[in-house]
């Protein structure tokens, strides 16, 4: 998984990070066998507390945290022989 | 990893203010500009701007006080100033009488309009004048109204009543 800012300017809008995967083949993609990274959000520089509730809006600093379950229980169906 | 949302910059300049001498302060308001999506001066800006102290004629700061924006802004002020004009004051010179020969009385007046506990000897100066004469002079209103008596060597003038 890659993670890319979400930083701005505030401007009243939701700023969320963007999370791309890649499978074996290298190719990125915003979800790997239909499994989409969930992103959760914490207002402070590291994961402290209880996640907010959707993406950010107010100005501050965030910590994002990608969690993709699913496509570790897939990842051996994909590897190559 | 971390990211950040950066405060947007809010723009707020205080207007020119101005009051009469003696008067109270105008609501010392300003001109926002930098609102993002719906935000509006009263979600995103509190307190209140303030000005320096005083209460004489002149020239006074406006200034930011405590007027404060959320964390979503970051407030560039622009200062402006409140000017205090002279209040307005009435003088009307009291009639005064003498008689031929004898010297002038004081030429009073009464004044109105003074503020706070200001009073005549406190703000005014000088003293009022006559135009130059000594001779009886006929006021054509009293001969009007029948108030002027000869005497035998001096004319007397008392002032024509309602």
């Amino acid at each position: 998984m890659t993670a890319s800012d979400g930083g701005g300017t505030y401007n009243g809008s939701a700023y969320g990070a963007t999370v791309t995967v890649q499978g074996i083949d290298g190719t990125p993609a915003s979800s790997l066998q239909g499994v989409r990274p969930t992103l959760s959000y914490y207002a402070a520089t590291t994961v402290t507390g209880t996640p907010l509730t959707g993406t950010p809006t107010a100005a501050g600093t965030y910590t994002v945290v990608a969690t993709m379950l699913g496509a570790m229980t897939t990842w051996p169906q994909t590897v190559p022989r | 990893m971390t990211f950040t949302i950066t405060p947007a910059p809010l723009t707020v300049s205080a207007n020119q203010q101005s009051k009469v001498y003696g008067s109270a302060d105008p609501a010392l308001t300003y001109a926002v500009g930098g609102f993002q999506f719906s935000d509006t001066a009263a979600a995103v800006l509190s307190g209140s701007l303030s000005r320096a102290a005083g209460e004489t004629v002149g020239s006074y700061a406006v200034t930011r006080g405590t007027l404060a924006a959320n964390s979503n802004y970051t407030v560039s002020f622009t200062r402006n100033s409140l000017s205090i004009t002279p209040a307005p004051l009435t003088v009307a010179a009291s009639h005064q009488t003498k008689v031929y020969g004898s010297s002038d009385p004081a030429l009073t007046y009464v004044a109105n309009g003074f503020q706070f506990s200001d009073s005549a000897a406190t703000v005014l100066s000088g003293a009022l004048s006559r135009a130059a004469g000594e001779s009886v002079a006929l006021s054509p209103t009293s001969l009007r109204r029948g108030h002027w008596r000869p005497t035998a060597t001096t004319w007397s003038a008392s002032p024509a009543t309602a």
